[in-house]
């Protein structure tokens, strides 16, 4: 029998032999990964040292939860796995630590440990409050808009705010509202903005859309003028750039400052503490109120509002000379710039006037045009609402 | 050929050994937020809590208002600079109805009040100690309000937390702060499944030279 290592007397036999050290290398690796490893993995912790187990379950269920990351003092430690929703962690030292365990839907939870040697743990996982209806990215990178289910409506016939179970007892009519607003509105936003001026193309994109849901928390929409958010909101969602509080209803017509307003924006632009109140069947009293509350937009009617030169991409300049600067500067038509100005809002009154301008004619979003069929966010308006788009994130990206 | 089969199953019981293989990995998440509960009372801004948590912070920038806020190291340096609204005013769009309600407008109503209660967001940025509040309208400080507890409580509870990232504009880091890898155990693995992938070339190659002979 003629043997390879006779045929091939030097390079095959090289060949052969590389061929088997490898081999060997790759057998002795397996056995290793298969045998040893868990082994030692399983191996009681040495002196001053314990073997913690951590056990996450679904605190509605008791299902075990695969996939959750957790840490242990701060840096990432391990996965649950899928067979026992658990994770091993070797070698803790003996005596107080954290254990913070986070998974997507999920809130995340901290508890603190005190590991007196091998043992284990079981940390049940709540849902999450903020649920996400439509995302696109990151929170660094988008606009984030939760919205909020209010318990509480408005009637001005009577002048009182009344409790409404519409949406505290039926969590589907407030979604089925809520969606209705997000397709009719920030999804549809190129059919309410100026053509001339236009938007990205994928502004659709730039919007995350959550909903928060706390079934023992809810919204007050006529505790003051925006409302008030549900208890510790903020913790929980600490990312919003913006929240919408939602109640189904305003009764009767609004007689003046006795009644509460259908409406109300806390802020003015997105980021800290900015948030709005609105009616589902509002029509479009949301772009209104999202036009102050997410793009900065000032009001251009006249009346008891607060008006500044929101710099830079203004939709309300502190002077004439302004606007008609903005307006060259953007080639629109600075003869279209002009003083906010209009009828006395009670009979009796002096004919409304404000020391500051406007270049988007009514009907405008911003002003009168919210009611109107035809009424758009103007030229001005929507290099604001571009401008916002554009930098959103800019100050996150670090 | 039987080789060439058995080598690849062997690769592939490597790679899923080794995890690379095993589908989308959570990622871990490190970004944290101070949030901060103050309220307004008679022109002052007063401090009721101050806590630091993992979470994302909201938009900074692009919000106007009269208050400016300034992120400063405890150096004085400053991070980064906003401006926020004043949140005793809230403003409020009444429906006014006229023509037996088939024409409507809207009146305004702005909400003042002396006193407010309110939430700020911050992002936690590297070596970030204070918050200066200021009122544009008359540069006064309206509070100047310390994280240093906040952060030191955080710092007890996560001591192995990799810390604050770069505020903007401190320009590029590598690796940035608040980067690690996915997990300790990720590193050896990527480390293995490379040796394992020159090894199972080699072998191959060796086979392959081996039969063109």
């Amino acid at each position: 029998m003629v043997t390879d290592s006779q045929n091939f007397p030097v390079s095959a036999c090289g060949f052969r032999r590389l061929r088997s050290a490898c081999a060997a290398i790759l057998f002795l690796f397996i056995l290793f990964s298969l045998i040893l490893c868990p082994a030692l993995a399983v191996s009681p912790g040495s002196n001053g040292h314990g073997e913690l187990v951590v056990l996450v379950r679904e605190a509605d269920t008791g299902n075990i939860t695969a996939n959750a990351l957790v840490y242990l003092d701060g840096t990432a430690a391990g996965l649950t796995s899928g067979g026992n929703g658990s994770v091993v962690l070797h070698n803790v030292d003996l005596g107080e630590h954290s254990v913070r365990v986070t998974r997507d839907g999920y809130a995340e939870i901290t508890r603190t440990v005190d590991v007196t040697g091998n043992q284990r743990i079981t940390i049940s996982l709540n849902p999450s409050n903020v649920i996400p209806l439509l995302t696109h990215g990151s929170h660094e990178e988008k606009i984030d808009i939760v919205f909020v289910a209010s318990k509480t409506r408005y009637d001005c016939t009577v002048q009182k705010k009344m409790t409404t179970e519409t949406y505290t007892a039926d969590r589907a009519v407030f979604l089925q509202d809520v969606n209705t607003l997000i397709a009719g509105n920030y999804l549809n936003l190129d059919q309410y903005t100026s053509g001339r001026v236009g938007l990205p193309s994928d502004y659709r994109d730039r919007f995350n859309f959550y909903y928060y849901w706390d079934k023992d928390n809810f919204a007050d929409a006529f505790d003051g003028c925006a409302g008030t958010l549900p208890d510790h909101f903020w913790e929980n969602a600490p990312f919003a750039d913006a929240a919408v509080i939602v109640y189904p209803t305003y009764t009767g017509p609004y007689t003046g400052a006795s009644c509460e307003p259908d409406g109300c924006a806390s802020g003015l632009g997105p980021g800290a503490h900015t948030w709005i109140k609105v009616p589902a069947d509002g029509g479009r009293l949301i772009l209104h109120e999202s036009g102050h509350a997410i793009f900065g937009l000032i009001d251009v009617y006249c009346g008891d509002t607060y008006y500044i030169e929101n710099d830079p991409s203004p939709n309300v300049w502190s002077s004439g000379s302004a606007c008609r600067r903005s307006a060259a500067d953007d080639r629109w038509n600075s003869s279209a710039c002009g003083q906010i100005t209009g009828p006395a809002l009670t009979p009796g009154e002096s004919v409304c006037s404000q020391p500051f301008w406007k270049y988007d004619p009514e009907p405008d979003i911003m002003g009168f045009g919210v009611y109107s069929y035809f009424g758009k966010f103007g030229e001005a308006d929507t290099t604001r609402i571009d401008y916002v788009l554009d930098n959103t994130g800019g100050a996150k990206k670090a | 050929m039987k080789i060439l089969i058995s080598g690849i199953g062997i690769l592939i019981i490597c790679l899923f050994l080794t995890g690379q293989v095993r589908g989308a990995y959570p990622q871990e998440d490190y970004s944290k937020v101070l949030i901060l509960h103050l309220n307004f009372s008679t022109g002052r801004v007063n401090e009721q809590s101050v806590e630091m948590q993992y979470g994302h912070p909201p938009d900074l920038g692009l919000q106007a208002g009269d208050l400016h806020g300034s992120l400063k190291t405890s150096g004085g340096e400053v991070l980064t600079e906003f401006e926020l609204w004043d949140p005793r005013y809230q403003l409020g769009d009444a429906v006014i109805s006229t023509g037996n309600g088939t024409n409507r407008s809207l009146a305004g109503a702005v909400n003042y009040s002396d006193t407010a209660d309110f939430a700020l967001v911050m992002p936690y940025y590297k070596d970030q100690m204070t918050l200066d509040l200021t009122d544009k309208r008359t540069g006064t400080l309206l509070k100047s309000v310390n994280f240093s507890d906040a952060i030191d409580r955080f710092r007890t509870t996560y001591p192995g937390d990799p810390g604050g990232s770069p505020a903007p504009g401190s320009g590029f880091r590598f690796p940035p702060a608040g980067f690690r890898f996915p997990v300790e155990g990720a590193v050896m693995n990527l480390i293995a499944v490379i040796v394992f992938f020159i090894l199972f070339v080699i072998m191959m190659v060796s086979i392959i030279l081996r039969k063109n002979k």
